[in-house]
Formats: structure tokens, sequence, C-alpha cells
């Protein structure tokens, strides 16, 4: 071991791959040398038999060749890192210090804005010279980025669909900025856990995003609070599309207190017989399993409503705060308002209907009465009584994939 | 052609005669034999280059000593489009464990052998490319 480390394991290499090369044999100089000359004597041009990249790393962790690395002067990793795209050259600078050094390079960023952000070619921060400071093309290259995103993210909002009075484009612009939801628990001692959407579905007015690999979250009597965050990519590619390895920005929906005990101390607003069902916030709703099984699933709806602005210019920790919308009297709510109540499941419309001419009430709770400004109006729109039936597929619940029937029934 | 240089590489006294052709592609240390009849003098040591690695070097350019000479890289324009398709022959060549690329890379380098550094470049950048930092054992 003590040979080992001072024959050359490079200082700046984070400790977790120094602890990887415990259990290496020998004299690094002693048995790059060996290694060298036992491929000799067999044959030179014996080729291993490898495929890609990752078998290849697979096959070769034994081989120690990290001080070969260390080796490669700064200029050929310059060489080396410029035909990466942005988001692999971000995950390159995670690898180690120097790594980092040399990918912060203002030349490599540099070409990289102008063969990706810059759209005409006698553009006027061209003439920026490369002295100078250190980031200055990194730090201008995602801003640029950034801008690029949220102009696209605007373009085509014009249209309104006149059914739910929301920009027609709102969905598509969110999926083809490639926007993803993420969970944030909160444990006691602040640690994160982040869980990224399993699937995400579209409607008219609203999206809804589920989570149901819950499946590395620690206890969760210690979890403690919740953020629902939107993820934005910040490099795409020439046709627009998020880039794989894109870094993200974060964006705050909601922050939710969260205390499982309180939670499940009250009667759920819904089960089958495999879960019941809690409101943790409006529109955010937590299955757990019965029995006592833990979190089964979260799902979660946001309205559309200036929802790309929320998706887009929120920090980590701060929502983004709108223009003040409408100013809502605390007595006589809402007035000459239509509303279009959406009945859902996580992938369909299951009934909508449209109501005009309502005023609303808040109620105590939160909660708003609805009512037609004229008697005549009330018969336009009589009570709905129904039996509703949908299919709930619970086939990520436990790989159970049998399919069950709820029967909802509105009344008065 | 006639052998007009003698190199070995630093771990081995293992001399390579290298003739012209070859020698032509060495653009940093080509000028150092100039035309001179160089089979009586001293063979050559590289200092960076190992006997195996040099092989694999002599190997790759003789397949490639009628290549036309590269064009200079242009930075506006992204690398990869100016790199061409590598050849069935070269990823052939560079089916080698990590450890042999990083050291052809060094060679190329030294030996200031454009083409080969390009390519072995491209090849490690496309490992790199598409892993997650804590999946990026190049290095490691």
């Amino acid at each position: 071991m003590s040979a080992k480390s001072s024959s050359g394991v490079p200082k700046n290499i984070r400790p977790m791959n120094a602890r990887k090369k415990v259990g290496l044999s020998g004299d690094s100089k002693v048995s790059a040398t060996r290694a060298v000359r036992q491929r000799k004597a067999a044959s030179p041009r014996t080729h291993t038999s490898l495929v890609n990249g990752n078998e290849l790393i697979k096959k070769t962790n034994n081989l120690k060749i990290s001080e070969l690395v260390e080796r490669l002067s700064d200029e050929i990793l310059i060489l080396l890192f410029s035909y990466l795209d942005a988001g692999d050259l971000l995950v390159a600078a995670r690898v180690c210090r120097r790594w980092l050094c040399v990918s912060n390079d203002n030349m490599l960023w540099q070409s990289m804005y102008r063969r990706c952000l810059l759209k005409t070619k006698a553009g006027k921060d061209i003439g920026i010279p490369l002295d100078t400071p250190t980031l200055f093309w990194k730090k201008k290259c995602i801003e640029k980025s950034v801008e690029f995103r949220n102009s696209r993210a605007q373009a085509n909002l014009n249209s309104i669909d006149p059914f739910t009075t929301l920009p027609k484009q709102i969905s598509g612009n969110l999926q083809q900025l490639g926007v993803k939801f993420t969970l944030a628990f909160y444990n006691g001692r602040g640690t994160h856990h982040y869980i990224t959407h399993n699937d995400c579905f579209y409607h008219r007015m609203a999206v809804s995003a589920r989570w149901h690999s819950l499946g590395n979250l620690p206890d969760v009597s210690r979890l403690h609070s919740l953020k629902l965050l939107a993820l934005n990519p910040v490099f795409y590619d020439q046709k627009g599309i998020a880039c794989k390895n894109s870094p993200c920005q974060r964006s705050l929906l909601e922050e939710i207190p969260f205390s499982w005990s309180k939670l499940t101390s009250v009667d759920p607003i819904g089960s089958d017989s495999m879960v019941d069902l809690y409101l943790i916030h409006p529109g955010v709703v937590m299955a757990a399993w019965k029995n006592g099984g833990g979190m089964a699933f979260i799902s979660a709806n946001f309205h559309y409503n200036k929802l790309i602005d929320r998706c887009l210019c929120g920090t980590f920790n701060t929502r983004h705060v709108g223009s003040a919308g409408d100013s809502l009297s605390s007595i006589h709510g809402f007035f000459d308002y239509n509303a279009t109540v959406e009945l859902r499941n996580q992938r369909q419309t299951i009934w909508s209907q449209q109501f005009r001419n309502i005023h609303a009430i808040n109620q105590p709770g939160g909660a708003r009465y609805l009512d037609a400004i004229n008697e005549s109006d009330l018969y336009s729109h009589p009570p709905l009584e129904k039996p509703i039936q949908f299919l709930w597929i619970s086939g990520p619940i436990k790989n159970k994939t049998e399919k069950r029937k709820l029967t909802l029934r509105f009344g008065e | 052609m006639a052998t007009i240089a003698q190199l070995k590489g630093w771990d081995s006294e293992e001399v390579f005669n290298v003739d012209g052709e070859i020698l032509n592609q060495f653009s940093s240390i080509k000028e150092l034999f100039g035309n001179a009849d160089a089979s009586n003098s001293e063979p050559l040591s590289l200092p960076n280059v190992s006997a195996a690695t040099f092989q694999k070097v002599i190997e790759w350019c003789k397949h490639h000593k009628d290549d036309p000479s590269l064009p200079p890289l242009k930075c506006n324009k992204a690398i990869s489009e100016q790199i061409k398709d590598v050849s069935d022959w070269d990823r052939e060549f560079l089916h080698v464990d990590q450890k042999t690329l990083c050291e052809l890379i060094l060679a190329a380098g030294y030996l200031g052998i454009d083409g080969l550094f390009r390519l072995t470049c491209k090849t490690v950048a496309d490992m790199i490319s598409g892993t997650t930092s804590d999946e990026n054992n190049f290095q490691h």
C-alpha cells in the first residue's frame, strides 16, 4: 500500500478513486513495464476482443493506467476534449481537479460558442480575445444557451385554446425542451433524495407526473419535507433536442412539509385493496401500501397556468413569482368567470365540462363554492350523476398487472 | 526504400529501421535525420515511446503512408465534422486496451503524427462521451 501511494497515484484524484485502487498489484512502474513486456512477448498484434468502451473499461479495470493519463499533457487533453459536446465536457470536468482545470479552457468554450450558439458568422462577440479571465467563455456559453432555451419556450404561445383559454403550445414546448419533474425528499440530517418522474402525461389543461420508483428512499418516517422541482436541460443539439448528458437547471414548483405519521393518521381520500390514497397538497397525491408497507407512488398535477415561467424562472429554493394575477376578493371570490372542470386519471381525461357565468365564494379550508350567477343558468348545467368506469393498471406497483375497476359517483 | 533512421523505444534495445516514407510522417523528428544515411550511426532512443507502442505506430504509418496530408483544424466548425469516418482498418487497429491507447496518444503527439493523433483522441473522446462522471472510468 505504502509503495503504491508513493508511486504516483496522482494527488488530485478524488479519494473515492484512490480507494478503488486498493488491491492492485505492486509498484506501478514495475507492473507497467511488465505488462508491456508480456504483451510484446506474446505478440504485439494480439488485440483484446473488446467491442465498446464500457466493456473495455470493465475488462481493463485491473490495469493501472491513471499515471499514463496523467502523462498526457494539458494540450493533448484540450485536443481530446475538443471532440466532446458541452454536456460530455461538463461530465469530464467532474472526473478530477486537473480535468476540471483543463476543461474550463477558454479556447474550448469559445469554439463551442462559435459553432453551436452563434447564429450569424459576424457576431459582435467574436472579437473578444481569448485572454479573458478564466471561465469567461464557459459562462458565456451557458448563459447564451439558457437564453436560447427560454426564448424557444416562449415561442408560439399566442394561439389560445378557446375551451381552456390557455395557450395551445404549452405542452408541446415543455416536451420539446425536455423538462423533467423531480421529487426532492429531505430527511432530518439534511440529506436530499432525488427521484425523477417515471412517467408523465400531458393533458389539455395540466400535466400529471408520477413517481413510483421509490425503493431507494430511506425510512419514510424520517422524511420531513418534499420539494417538487422542474429540471430544465441547458444544452441542446443541432436539432433542438436536449443533450443526453446536459446539466439541468432546477426550478422550484412546490415545497411541501411532509410528515408520514401525520399524513397517514387521517382517513385516506380513496383506497382499493392494495393502496390508500392521501392528499398531501392540492394536486399532489401519495399512495401508501396497506398494512404499513410504505410509500407506493406519488402523483402530481401541474396546471398549465404560467407553468412555463414557473418551470424555467424559479430557482432551487425560490418559486417563480410572476406578475400579480387576478385580484381575488376574499368575500366574493371569482365573479363572472368560466370554469372548466376535468376529471382525469393519470393518462387520460374521463370527463370534462365547462361552466360559464359563475361566481365562486371562498370556503373555509381553501375550498371554493361555485355557483351560477343566474338561476336560469343552473338548469343548463344539471347536476351530473352517472357512474363512471375507468381502468386502473397497477402495473408498476409491485409487478401486479391486473386491471382494476373503480366506480365513481357524482352527485349534487 | 533504404533505411535512413534507426530508432528504438525507451524500454528495450530492439532497433527499428525506419525508411523515408515512414519517417516523413514523424513531423517532429524527421528534420533530425535529413537525407543522411543513418544506418551506421547510433540508434536514437525515443524517450516517450515504448518498443511495443512504436511497433504499432509503425504498423499504422505503413498502412497510411499514401494518405494525403491533413488540412489544419478550423475552430469554428465542429471537430467531429472535420474528421472523416474512422475506417474499418483503423477501428480494428485501435481495438486495444486503454493503456495502449494512452501510449499511442503520447507517441503520436511526441512524434507529430497528425492523423494518428487525431484518430486516437477521437477514440478516447468517444469513450468519454455518453457516460456519467461516475461511470467515467476511462481514467480509473
